[in-house]
Order: C-alpha cells, then sequence, then structure tokens
C-alpha cells in the first residue's frame, strides 16, 4: 500500500466519521437544541472572557484595552509574591474551605436520607420547603438578620442576660467568624443542596429494598447497605465539585458578613481579589494575575480530586 | 404661598434676564471684576460669561454664546439626603436647565459607595460626563495617563474666569499643572469667600449631650482634653444621667470617624493623609509604626474594654452613630463634620425628639493633655471633577458654563438658597436674611445637588441664614480655635512630594486605614503584640514606598 493509498484511506474515514457524526447530530437534535442556549452561555460568558486573562501578564492600560496593553513578563507575579496578605488569603481560604468540606458537605446527604425517611408525604414536603426557603434569601438579607440576632443587644445575647449569662462577642470575635460561616451555609444552602441528594434517592431500584424488607434488614440497615452505596456516585461527583472551588467559594456570604473587626480572618483570596481591585488603586493586571493563580490551583485540585477518586475506585468527572 | 413663589419667580427671571441681556456685551475683564471674591453679596454682581439665557446670547470673550441646541449631561456626585428624590422638577433646577438649555441626569451617589463606585465606572469607561470624584493623586496620574479623563483646553483660565479663581484657590490646582502641562480635572474648593482660619485643619468634632455633662458634674466647653475626655465618658457611665441602663456606652461613633477623631486625632501621622512624612533625620518615616500610633490605639482600645464606647462600633454604619444621641438618646457622644449645617441638622433631630438643643446639644473638640490641638493641615479642596474624555466639546463647554455660574456669588445665592425677594433678601450692610422659615433643601431639594455642584458647601455654610447664626459662629470658632491651639509640632504639614508620589508601590499601600486600626483595637491578645505583627507585615509593602520618597 501505498502512502497515497494510505492518505486516501484517512480521507475516506474522515469523511466517513463527519457523516456519522452529522448524522448523531441530526438524531439526538432535540437535545442539542436544548444544549444550544447553556453552550452559548459558556461560551460568551466563560470561554471568551478567557481572552481577558492575558491581562495577568500585562501593564494594562484602559485607553489601550486588553489587547493593546503591554506586556511586562511576571512583574505583576512579583508585586502578587511581595504581599504577605496574599499568602494569608491563600492558607485561609483552604482552611475555611476544607473545613467547609468537613462541616457543611456531609449535611445535605444526612438531610436528603433523614427526609426519605419520614413516612407521611405532607410533612416531608411541608420540611422540604422549609429548609429549601433560605436558599432563596441572599446573603446580604441573611447577614443583616444575622447580626440583628447576635449583636450585643440582640436577641441572643439578651436570652443570655435574661439566665444570668455572660454575653458573647458573636460579631466582632475572630474565633467565632468560621463556625458561624458554617452554622449560616448550613441552614442556608444545605436544603437546596439536599435536592440533589433527594433525586438520586429517588432513582434507587426500590426492588432493593423490597428485598431487603424481605431478608428482616432493619431501617438503619437499609440506609447504610441499601442508600448510602446507591448514593456514594453522586456524593463524590459533588465532592470533586466542591474541591475544584476549594480556592474560591463563599464570596457573597464572607463579604456580607465581614467586618473591621474580624476583617483578618475573612479576608479570603476572594476578599483579597475584591480588595485590590475595587478597594484600593486599581490595577487590573495585578488583581488577574491573582485570579489566574486562583484558578489554576483550583483546576488542579478538581483533577487531584477525579484522579484520587478513580484510584479508589469510584466514579470521576472526567473519562 | 406657592402661587406666590413661582409669580415672584418669573418676575426675577424676567429681571434677571434683562439683566444678563445688559451684560451681553461684558468682556472677561468685567467678568472678573464684578465678580469679586469679597463677602459683600450683590444682587446685581451677574457679569460671568456664564450668565447666558438660552436661545439668547452671552458673553464669553466678546464672543457670542448659542444656547439653542438643547444638552443633556450625566453627573454623579454624593447628594446627602432621601434616596428617591427627584432634583430635576423644583425651580431653582428649572432656572439653571433654562439658563443654559442643559438636562442634567443626576446620579446621586452615598458617602459609602461613592469611592468604589466611581472607581469601577472610571476604569470600566462607564464614567458619567461629569463626576465628582474623591482625589487620590496615584489614581489621577493612572487616569491621565491611560486617557480617561478628559484634558481642560489650554485657555480654559481665560474662558472661565471665576472658576480659574477658585481653582487657584484650591492650592492643589497650581501645582498639578506644573506637575501634568495641563489641567485635567477641577479640584472642589472647600473654601473660597469666607475662610475661617488661616490654616485649614481637619473639621470633625464631637456632638454631646450638654445636658448630660452638666448632670454629671463636668464643665462645659469648647474643647477638653484627652483626659477630661476620658474621664467624662466614665462619669457618664457610671453615673447614667439619661437612664438608659446596663447598655449605655457613652461614645458611639461608627470605625471611620471614631478612628478619624481619635487615634488621627491624637497622632497627626497615623491618618493616611500623613502617615508619610520625612522624619528629623531627612528620611521619610511611615507613622503607622511609630510608638505614638500605638499609644493611640492603646488609649481607644482600653476606653473600649472599660464599656466607654459602643462595644460593636466597627458594625455601624454611618448615621447610625448620630441617631442613637439625638433620636434615641441611647448614646452621649460621637464625631461628625464640624459644619454648621450638621449641628443644625443635630439640633433639629433633637428638638423632633422633645429636646431642647440649646440646653442638650455641645459641639467641642478634642486637645492634647498638654493643651495643644494635633492638625492635619487640610489643603483647600476636597474631591475634584473629572471629566469623560468622551463628551462633546459643545457638552463640555456648556457644563463649563454652568460651572462659572456655580462659582459666581449670583450662582452661590441660587444653588444654596434660592431665589432673592422669595427666599432670602441682602441687607444694607451685605449680609443675607432668610425670608421664610422653610428649609430651602426641602423647598428646593436640587439645592442638595447644586451646593456640592463645583464647591462644597462648607463656605455658603458661613454666611447662609437658613442656618442659625449660633450654629455658623460655631464652625468658624471652630476652626480659629484649632487654629490658636496648633503648634509647630502638632501640624503636620502639606508634602506636595508625598502627595504627588505616584508608583505601582504607592497604590499597593492604599490601606483603608479605619478598618485596619479598628481591627487592631478589638482583636483578642495583646494588642503591642497584635500591632507590631501588622507593622512588620505592612513593612513589606511599605518600604519601597519610603525607598521611592528617600530616593527623590
Amino acid at each position: 500500500m501505498t502512502a497515497q493509498d494510505l492518505r486516501r484511506g484517512k480521507k475516506k474515514s474522515l469523511a466517513e466519521n463527519a457523516r456519522h457524526t452529522c448524522f448523531s447530530v441530526w438524531k439526538h437534535r432535540q437535545i442539542y437544541v436544548i444544549l444550544f442556549l447553556p453552550v452559548l452561555w459558556y461560551i460568551i460568558f466563560a470561554y471568551i472572557p478567557m481572552a481577558g486573562l492575558q491581562l495577568a501578564f500585562k501593564d494594562y492600560k484602559a485607553n489601550l484595552g486588553i489587547w493593546g496593553s503591554p506586556w511586562n513578563g511576571l512583574e505583576n507575579y512579583q508585586y502578587v509574591m511581595r504581599d504577605p496578605a496574599f499568602f494569608k488569603a491563600i492558607g485561609r481560604t483552604l482552611s475555611i474551605n476544607l473545613l467547609r468540606l468537613v462541616f457543611v458537605f456531609p449535611f445535605p446527604v444526612m438531610f436528603a436520607i433523614m427526609l426519605n425517611e419520614i413516612r407521611f408525604p405532607r410533612y416531608r414536603k411541608f420540611l422540604q420547603t422549609v429548609m429549601t426557603f433560605p436558599n432563596f434569601l441572599s446573603w446580604v438579607i441573611v447577614s443583616s438578620i444575622l447580626i440583628n440576632i447576635l449583636s450585643f443587644d440582640g436577641m441572643v445575647n439578651g436570652l443570655l442576660s435574661l439566665i444570668g449569662l455572660e454575653t458573647v462577642n458573636f460579631l466582632g470575635s475572630e474565633k467565632l467568624f468560621q463556625p458561624l460561616l458554617y452554622m449560616t451555609d448550613v441552614w442556608k444552602s444545605s436544603g437546596w443542596n439536599t435536592i440533589i441528594y433527594l433525586a438520586a434517592i429517588t432513582g434507587i431500584d426500590q426492588s432493593q429494598y423490597e428485598a431487603a424488607e424481605v431478608d428482616g434488614a432493619s431501617r438503619w440497615q437499609r440506609i447504610v447497605n441499601i442508600t448510602l452505596p446507591n448514593l456514594l456516585p453522586t456524593i463524590i461527583i459533588m465532592f470533586i465539585l466542591t474541591t475544584g472551588n476549594l480556592m474560591s467559594a463563599g464570596f457573597d456570604q464572607i463579604f456580607n458578613l465581614n467586618n473591621s473587626a474580624v476583617k483578618e480572618v475573612a479576608e479570603t483570596l476572594d476578599m483579597y481579589i475584591y480588595r485590590i481591585t475595587f478597594q484600593s488603586a486599581p490595577d487590573f493586571g495585578f488583581s488577574t494575575a491573582v485570579s489566574l493563580f486562583r484558578s489554576i490551583v483550583n483546576m488542579i485540585l478538581l483533577v487531584l480530586a477525579d484522579r484520587g477518586s478513580k484510584a479508589m475506585g469510584g466514579n470521576g468527572l472526567f473519562a | 404661598m406657592k402661587k406666590g413663589k413661582k409669580i415672584l419667580s418669573g418676575i426675577l427671571a424676567a429681571s434677571m434676564l434683562m439683566t444678563m441681556t445688559a451684560c451681553g456685551g461684558d468682556d472677561t475683564s468685567s467678568s472678573a471684576d464684578t465678580s469679586s471674591a469679597d463677602n459683600a453679596v450683590q444682587a446685581e454682581d451677574t457679569g460671568s460669561d456664564a450668565g447666558a439665557q438660552s436661545e439668547d446670547t452671552g458673553s464669553e470673550a466678546g464672543t457670542q454664546k448659542d444656547y439653542s441646541e438643547k444638552i443633556t449631561v450625566s453627573w454623579a456626585e454624593v447628594i446627602e439626603g432621601d434616596e428617591g428624590i427627584d432634583y430635576t422638577q423644583d425651580d431653582v433646577y428649572k432656572t439653571v436647565q433654562e439658563k443654559f438649555n442643559l438636562d442634567i441626569e443626576v446620579t446621586p451617589l452615598t458617602w459609602g459607595n461613592w469611592v468604589e463606585n466611581l472607581r469601577i465606572w472610571i476604569n470600566s469607561g462607564d464614567m458619567p460626563d461629569v463626576v465628582n470624584w474623591n482625589y487620590v493623586h496615584s489614581e489621577f496620574m493612572d487616569y491621565v495617563d491611560q486617557g480617561l479623563v478628559r484634558k481642560l483646553d489650554d485657555d480654559w483660565k481665560e474662558r472661565w474666569p471665576e472658576t480659574a479663581k477658585l481653582y487657584a484657590l484650591t492650592g492643589i490646582g497650581e501645582e498639578l499643572d506644573e506637575l501634568l502641562g495641563g489641567t485635567y480635572c477641577l479640584p472642589v474648593p472647600i473654601y473660597f469667600n469666607n475662610k475661617p482660619a488661616e490654616t485649614l485643619t481637619q473639621h470633625y468634632q464631637t456632638y454631646m449631650r450638654k445636658d448630660w455633662i452638666e448632670a454629671v458634674g463636668v464643665e462645659v466647653k469648647d474643647y477638653y482634653t484627652y483626659d477630661e475626655f476620658l474621664d467624662l465618658a466614665r462619669k457618664m457611665k457610671e453615673q447614667d444621667p439619661g437612664n438608659v441602663g446596663a447598655n449605655f456606652y457613652p461614645i458611639t461613633s461608627y470605625s471611620n470617624m471614631l478612628v478619624s477623631g481619635l487615634v488621627y486625632q491624637m497622632y497627626e501621622h497615623s491618618s493616611p493623609d500623613k502617615i508619610f512624612y520625612k522624619g528629623d533625620d531627612g528620611k521619610y518615616r511611615w507613622g503607622g509604626a511609630d510608638e505614638e500610633t500605638y499609644e493611640a490605639l492603646k488609649w481607644i482600645q482600653d476606653a473600649w474594654k472599660e464599656g466607654l464606647i459602643h462595644p460593636e462600633f466597627y458594625t455601624l454604619n454611618q448615621g447610625e452613630d448620630e441617631d442613637m444621641m439625638t433620636i434615641a438618646g441611647t448614646s452621649a457622644i460621637f464625631w461628625a463634620g464640624g459644619l454648621s449645617s450638621n449641628y443644625s441638622m443635630f439640633a433639629n433631630e433633637m428638638s423632633q425628639n422633645g429636646l431642647n438643643p440649646d440646653e442638650s446639644l455641645l459641639s467641642a473638640f478634642l486637645v492634647d493633655n498638654d493643651g495643644k490641638f494635633h492638625g492635619l493641615e487640610t489643603a483647600n479642596y476636597f474631591g475634584a471633577l473629572l471629566f469623560n474624555p468622551d463628551m462633546d466639546d459643545a457638552t463640555f463647554e456648556r457644563v463649563m458654563d454652568a460651572i462659572e455660574f456655580s462659582c459666581t456669588q449670583e450662582g452661590q445665592l441660587l444653588m444654596n438658597l434660592g431665589f432673592e425677594g422669595v427666599d432670602f433678601e441682602v441687607e444694607s450692610d451685605g449680609s443675607l436674611k432668610a425670608l421664610t422659615e422653610e428649609d430651602p433643601l426641602s423647598t428646593y431639594p436640587s439645592i442638595r445637588f447644586f451646593q456640592t455642584f463645583a464647591t462644597r458647601r462648607d463656605d455658603f455654610q458661613i454666611i447662609n441664614p437658613s442656618t442659625p447664626q449660633q450654629y455658623r459662629d460655631k464652625q468658624v470658632e471652630q476652626y480659629q480655635d484649632k487654629y490658636s491651639l496648633l503648634a509647630d509640632d502638632t501640624l503636620a504639614k502639606i508634602d506636595w512630594d508625598v502627595v504627588f508620589h505616584s508608583s505601582n508601590a504607592m497604590n499597593q499601600v492604599q490601606f483603608t486605614y479605619p478598618d485596619e486600626y479598628s481591627q487592631l483595637i478589638v482583636k483578642d491578645g495583646d494588642l503591642r503584640e497584635n500591632w507590631q505583627n501588622w507593622v512588620d507585615e505592612k513593612m513589606s509593602l511599605i518600604q519601597p514606598v519610603l525607598d521611592e520618597l528617600d530616593a527623590k
């Protein structure tokens, strides 16, 4: 077989592939139509703006624009590395989000299982509605409520005084700031996140439960041996996605609960980026350099979590 | 009443029209002459070239001005007052609108959001045509460098002489011209006709419950030493003259004002305005690392721990602190600007809550225990007007005409008081007399916008007849008292080398000092250790700036 024959064969193969792809797209056209808008959204709002990442290596000048601004190599990173607040922000972000994985992540799973075990459908729906509602409140509202409840003359301190206990400085205590983050996060978002796990539970083959019941398995045994193993793939996917956000989650929450007393423990990487971008003389190159760093670390964490999951025999995000 | 006002407004507008037409042929020099910057108020003093009428002609160095084309301009500035007010419906606005055939789309900002909003708008190219911007030199240089702000024509001072006069009084204007080789902003002058003291210093001061001071047996004074002030707060806390109860904390101010009123007051080089200064050895220093800053922080922390300062002052917003004293009656002391309008506003609030302000309200400032006042020399400007570089020339010129008008006495009167014969009259000695008891701000909401149009309202406050004389006197006295108590070693003077220093390193040290200091005050643990750690951490960013300044 000559090289020409090989090329012709490859051409034929490529043409066939293209035809096959077109056929497949046409066959599943409804799905592609549904996908069109989300993909367009991602292209416009996620992929095209990525071109702006070049600012991390440029001295941005508004009049020259992103493309016209002069390159400055790694100068922005030299400034970043000079700022101790940057390294503190990294450590703080990781610490807050790792503890969030420990204290917040399990709650939706537990709530989903508990809701699934409730026998009265109306009561279950009522509970689910009550638990889901806080998700629709903005952090601005949640933090206002919290400040009113926890202030020195708020409800909690009022009760403490009433029973003769010392009042607590909830809002200005650096030690209490992180626990407050976790508690409010659980209260606000666990109900909503429960929906995903409830959907996964709904998909479990009911014959497994029926067989277990015939075998005399207790409710606890059914949860441990049927519900949880079936939920595991969903839990792993959610865990991987959460890990991929370890360097960035929770800006709204921290921004609104922040005050100058807890400024030091509240300055996560997002808050740091916000501060250097909008609260001091703006240097978009500098801010983009930090953002790019954060994104790269997030991506590495995501891939590591995916690989780790697969290494342990679980599912992963990527094929 | 309203109808009467309208008729009188109409008569006034007609008479102004005739006056302007008569002045239409005046040249520039006569404009300058007739708008002298003394205190005498002359209603006829309308010789500015800005005094042109819509669809009519004015003068500008002998040339005719055509205002036949309607122009709309967007304008953003801080406006104190309730949200949702339409500033374009009252007669003052309409007079300005008709005078220049100019529609102004006002974007009101608050003290809480103006810095951040303007920064975002300017940097993203979404800047309104005109913004009244918080002047930060390093940022300004960036804006100029990037072409984000409009350069004024080289002959602007000849074309708009009244504006140029006030520009010269700001202190910074001419310096900037020399530095940049042209004008890129108009710093907003604070005082021009009624400067209260030779050297301007910080104007914020305490507002206190006078009746409670007397009730705890402390002398009522115009100023207190730190020890006297602490003693006063302690006595109030112990005796609780207002029967507030366990939650009574005499000193209540939000972070920014508490830090300004105490930390900056106790040590002038702790203030961001003067934090970089030249030491005795000729080398630049950073005041944050000075022992005096630590001592000021320690003084406040001790008072806070003792329960003399609101336990959660860091969660308070501007206004909440004053409400606690003037409306709720749950605190005794807060800090605010020493303007007669502030004094008057707090007095009104107290009156509405059944208190006699003459007996219950005191305004005082603090001095060191040796009786000296620690002052920050203040340049005669606050903020600056920036112009969008994309604004067309016709719009820019119309805006400048309106600004020119605001700098004349006619403009000042209209934009601060309303209409002569309706709202005020000029006495034979040149002073002003209010003709109505109504607050001009209520009658003409647009005054809230116009009174800081291109000048600060501080100047006119001193002669504003709608504010009681005693409060106006107080505004002047506090400046004069502070000035008389200043010593050479307690006045931090303006160092233009620092003000005009611009670099990436300088940009990186634009910390929010009220937050930084507040955090140190309330942080658990030993203050000295916390402060030292804070200094050590900051020095990695500060040192390059000090090196740059020393190398100048």
